[in-house]
């Protein structure tokens, strides 16, 4: 088949090492910004941080085989979401590098939390889950998905639609309210 | 390298999910500004659609029944949560407008008004 | 990866790496440094690209993708890599996929040595002409980012990377348009460059959609290879069993060619191109002369195999026109930007006409010479301007050779070569297209048994325009650079500074040995045999033909001709060991002798003619020409054309206001009946239930409620202290029990 042959000119998806180090690079890239998402006092730095954790995800994402689902993360959630953050930001503060400090004992309780749940998780997934993993049997594209979304899924898909709807109103709404009552 | 680095699984996915989510708690608990808290809220729910997405291309994504569908109810529920991430995003900051607007300030520790 | 390919990859990522150091340097760099920065970054690019054509030249066989060997006239490079798996696709067992890629062949490599010249030129320009500006940096990280979106849209191996890059940069010319954009009129230009773009792009989308649907795939080998035969005409039969049809494969096209109307400023859309001037002039050398709107042209070369006869008639028509009222509206300009704005819509149509009558190798050919030439004019234009102390009207100037000779010399050795003076590059380039027009016009009468006399317009058109492109050109220049100063003022405190002689000179000498000498010809003639060859490669592989283009045993691209194929130059050089074929001459070539005939009679004296009369017109200044205009409707001709026909007037009635008020007719409908209507209805329903379930609620629920409200206030009385308003602490609580309780469940879980 014409189609077989030029499939065979398209390039194979690269190996398991290659896969192995793109997977430590966003792993760490990902881990290190969520890192300096908490201990950034700067809201600003702290938005470029997240930034940079939900690019690295979006890159988790392509390794995993989610191709679409990367690009919405990047799209919606880096291109759209955060730029919204980004405008609240700019919105709310007249001096955006202003700190509020957080007490010493909330900064101990939220250390123990932390540490309680980071253990509790990691020890959950050592022991629970067996290392191997089931090798998929053909690559997903994004027809399955698409099959999945406006098949199975589609009463939720459509409510998701409508609430997103109402979400735009309600917070067009919200955001408007106040500065009418604001000036009479 | 040793053959458990190289061979990435499920494991690796869910250890980090595990430490976004536990960056995202610290992130709600430390920070003051509201925008702050936000963004901790993001990376939980980050760290769920990692979650998610791990599960089903390692644990669930075959074919079903030979049918030509993969199962992708993972990435299906990852795409519901982004969604609703941006919607909760929208919601918030536009309450977060009106109390700037109230109490020219976004620090959560000034809007004590609503203690019984 | 071959070696040119490499090349030509460093030349297009090193603009971007400019980019990214302008971006965040590039205010402590400053002036003049920052402009330094990006030239040397683009004169490595341009390196890259001439010594990538000198390894392309002697070819080579490397490790790639179907053909195995590459080089000029053998193969092309082709190095696709899957992206995105989307499903669809013409066949079952295989997906369809999003690629991104390379393609080089030989039009590439040529089109890589023109822009990243041309780049290189406008750079060194730029830092003499914004010398002065408080953004210097900031335009040169602007055109970085130019120069890195045209050279990936051209080194682009799908439709989807065309795209991408193509709105990089209308991107990138919405930023210069509107450089200075304190100034309302260029913000407002800039809006409408982008917004009239998007009209095109619309149909770039409905035609790659439609591409997509059918074949799950818009890399350009996959195009070429699986729709080869739709330039003969009829549908197309897909080897899954699928018939792509006719009709739509036109609308695919059409839909593909809008795209390049928008970019390539053709007839319905052209009114951007002019507005696009009240950018800074070496942009308007760099976007809007040569490399980016000649992308639209590119684009229809790289689609050229896959469209049907009736798309490129309908290109041709296009083309006709927007030469036509190009040349015409630039006659009564006075403005000397927009002269030659309207001159390159004019030569932009000239370009579309050869693509539409099949002379594919004509309209690149004229491409790469109108880049250097036109480029040419722009900046001698820039040089005018600055020695004008910015004055654009040519109502002013007058006389300033004598005061800026190096521009004058240089700008009419670019009048000359846009004239199609014999010996200019823009001579061949023109020559060719008139000659494949005139072809195409003859075949086309024949075919007709005479009835489609319609053809002729043809040829007659852009015949006629080559003397009004002489002649308006000659204008331009006689009235800055001939007669006496017009302003006095302005030409006492005229001056050239030196350093933009050297950008002049060297586009100057292009501009004479570009048509000749620079192979420029060869390169379009093997770009053509390399597709054909690629695909002939991978057409062989296949046990079975596809298509239904099998009449003739070889595979001869014949995508390259209309319904009237238009024999090309190339084409005869593969026949050559096929001597009966050569002996006795098709329809097509015979067409093409007749074809070259006409031009010798008709058009070989237009460059004398227009440069001629205009001389002689314009000798002294306005003196003649205002006389000239006493006879009434010379005057209204010219307000007519000076206002560019009126086409910015009729699309605000038409599209603006027409839009406003079908809007608010629709809205006062909608309104009226459906929104009060269901209002209404509305609310009877409602009353009548409302009295209903007032009933029932003061006789069965308040009961009821009371008791509960009375028990919620008691909880709430006691659980009031806990509430202190105080979110964090709220949040504290909430995270520490679900950490409590995540840490109980999995002692819970891993000791049982």
């Amino acid at each position: 088949m014409m189609i077989q042959l030029l499939a065979q000119t398209t390039p194979q998806p690269p190996d398991a090492g290659a896969s192995a180090v793109l997977f430590y690079l966003f792993a760490i890239l990902a881990g290190a910004s969520a890192l300096g998402v908490v201990l950034s006092r700067n809201i600003v730095r702290t938005a470029v941080f997240l930034l940079f954790t939900l690019t690295a995800v979006a890159g988790l994402y392509f390794l995993l085989d989610a191709e679409f689902l990367a690009a919405v993360q990047l799209v919606v959630y880096a291109g759209g979401t955060l730029v919204l953050i980004i405008f609240g930001v700019m919105l709310t503060s007249k001096s955006p590098g202003i700190r509020y400090e957080p007490k010493i004992g909330e900064v101990a309780v939220a250390i123990g939390v932390s540490v309680v749940s980071a253990v509790a998780l990691v020890m959950a997934i050592v022991r629970q889950f067996p290392a191997n993993s089931a090798s998929v049997e053909r690559h997903p594209t994004i027809a399955d998905l698409g099959q999945t979304l406006l098949g199975d899924y589609l009463i939720p898909f459509e409510l998701i639609s409508v609430l997103l709807l109402v979400v735009m109103i309600g917070a067009a709404y919200l955001a408007k309210a106040r500065r009418r009552e604001g000036r009479p | 390298m040793t053959p458990m680095l190289a061979q990435v699984g499920l494991h690796h996915y869910l250890i980090l999910a595990a430490m976004l989510f536990v960056c995202g708690l610290a992130t709600m608990m430390l920070k003051r500004n509201a925008i702050g808290i936000l963004m901790g809220v993001e990376l939980i729910l980050n760290a769920a659609n990692v979650n998610l997405v791990a599960f089903n291309r390692f644990r669930f994504a075959v074919d079903a029944g030979g049918t030509g569908g993969l199962r992708l109810d993972g990435q299906v529920f990852a795409i519901f949560v982004i969604i609703l991430a941006a919607a909760e995003a929208a919601v918030a900051l536009a309450i977060f407008l009106s109390f700037y607007n109230n109490f020219t300030t976004i620090d959560v520790e000034r809007g004590t008004q609503l203690k019984g | 990866m071959p070696l040119p390919a490499l090349l030509l990859l460093i030349s297009t990522l090193l603009p971007l790496a400019a980019f990214g150091v302008l971006l965040f340097a590039g205010k402590r760099l400053g002036n003049p440094l920052a402009g330094m920065v990006g030239t040397a970054f683009i004169a490595g690019s341009f390196a890259c690209a001439i010594t990538g054509m000198i390894f392309w030249l002697s070819g080579g066989t490397g490790p790639m993708a179907g053909a195995a060997e590459w080089g000029a006239g053998k193969g092309p490079i082709v190095l696709p890599i899957s992206w995105l798996p989307t499903g669809g696709g013409i066949a079952q067992d295989h997906p369809g996929y999003l690629d991104v890629g390379l393609y080089v062949d030989s039009l590439t490599v040529a089109m890589f040595s023109m822009i990243t010249l041309v780049a290189l030129v406008v750079h060194l320009f730029s830092i003499g002409y914004m010398a002065h500006d408080r953004n210097f940096h900031r335009f040169f990280t602007y055109l970085s980012l130019f120069c890195f979106s045209m050279l990936g849209l051209v080194i682009g191996g799908t439709l989807l990377q065309i795209f991408v890059f193509w709105e990089l940069v209308g991107l990138c010319s919405y930023l210069l348009i509107g450089f200075w954009h304190e100034k309302r009129s260029a913000a407002n230009a800039a809006t409408k460059a982008f917004v009239v773009n998007r009209i095109g792009d619309f149909g770039f989308l409905i035609g790659m959609g439609i591409l997509f649907y059918h074949l799950g795939n818009v890399s350009l080998p996959h195009l070429h290879a699986l729709l080869h035969t739709a330039g003969m005409g009829g549908a197309v039969a897909l080897s899954d069993g699928t018939i792509f049809g006719s009709g739509l494969l036109t609308i695919m096209g059409v839909g593909l060619f809008m795209g390049a109307m928008g970019k390539s400023a053709q007839f319905p859309l052209h009114t951007w191109l002019p507005d696009a001037m009240e950018g800074p002039t070496p942009v308007s050398a760099l976007i809007h002369a040569a490399p980016m709107v000649a992308a639209g042209v590119y684009l229809v070369g790289r689609i050229f195999p896959i469209l049907t006869p009736d798309a490129k008639l309908f290109i041709a028509i296009i083309g006709c026109a927007t030469l036509t009222i190009g040349a015409l509206i630039a006659l009564a300009q006075s403005d000397i930007k927009r002269v030659l704005a309207y001159s390159t819509i004019s030569q932009l149509g000239y370009m579309m006409l050869a693509l539409g009558v099949g002379s594919w190798v004509g309209g690149m050919f004229h491409l790469l010479t109108h880049a250097f030439f036109k480029s040419l004019l722009f900046l001698g234009a820039g040089s005018v301007i600055v020695a004008a102390g910015h004055e654009q009207e040519m109502v002013r100037f007058g006389g300033l050779w004598r005061k800026i000779p190096v521009t004058a010399v240089t700008f009419g050795i670019a009048v000359l070569a846009i004239a199609g003076t014999p010996f200019f590059s823009g001579f061949y380039s023109k020559e060719m297209i008139l000659r494949d027009a005139g072809a195409f016009s003859v075949l086309a009468v024949d075919l007709s048994h005479g009835r489609g006399l319609g053809y002729w317009l043809f040829f007659i058109l852009p015949t006629g325009v080559a003397y009004l492109t002489a002649f308006y050109m000659m204008r331009c220049w006689m009235l800055t650079f001939w007669g006496k100063p017009r302003d006095l003022k302005l030409y006492a405190h005229a001056r050239e500074s030196a350093v933009m002689y050297v950008p002049l000179v060297l586009l100057a000498v292009l501009s004479i040995i570009g048509g000749k000498f620079l192979g420029i010809e060869d390169l379009l003639n093997w770009s053509m045999r390399e597709s054909g060859q690629y695909c002939t490669q991978l057409i062989q592989k296949e046990a079975r033909p596809i298509g239904g283009g099998g009449e003739r045993g070889e595979m001869k691209f014949a995508g390259y001709s209309t319904a009237w194929p238009a024999q090309l130059p190339g084409e005869e050089e593969s026949l050559g060991d096929d001597e009966l074929v050569v002996r006795e001459r098709t329809p097509s070539q015979r067409a093409q002798i007749e074809g070259h005939h006409l031009v010798e009679r008709f058009a070989y004296w237009a460059f004398a003619v227009g440069l001629g009369l205009a001389a002689a017109i314009y000798w002294k200044g306005y003196a003649v020409a205002d006389w000239l205009m006493r006879i009434p409707p010379a005057h209204w001709v010219r307000n007519w054309l000076y206002r560019g026909m009126y086409f910015d007037e009729l699309y605000q009635i038409v599209w603006v206001d027409g839009v406003i008020l079908g809007g608010a007719a629709i809205c006062r409908w909608i309104d009226r009946w459906v929104v009060d209507g269901t209002v209404n209805g509305a609310s009877t329903v409602v009353r009548v239930i409302s009295s209903l379930a007032g009933w029932i609620d003061r006789h069965l629920v308040d009961g009821a409620v009371n008791g509960t409200g009375e028990l919620a206030h008691g909880v709430g009385a006691a659980m009031r202290s806990a509430q202190s308003g105080r979110i964090r602490l709220y949040v504290m609580v909430l995270l520490a029990a679900v950490a409590l309780g995540l840490a109980g469940a999995v002692m819970v879980a891993l000791s049982g």
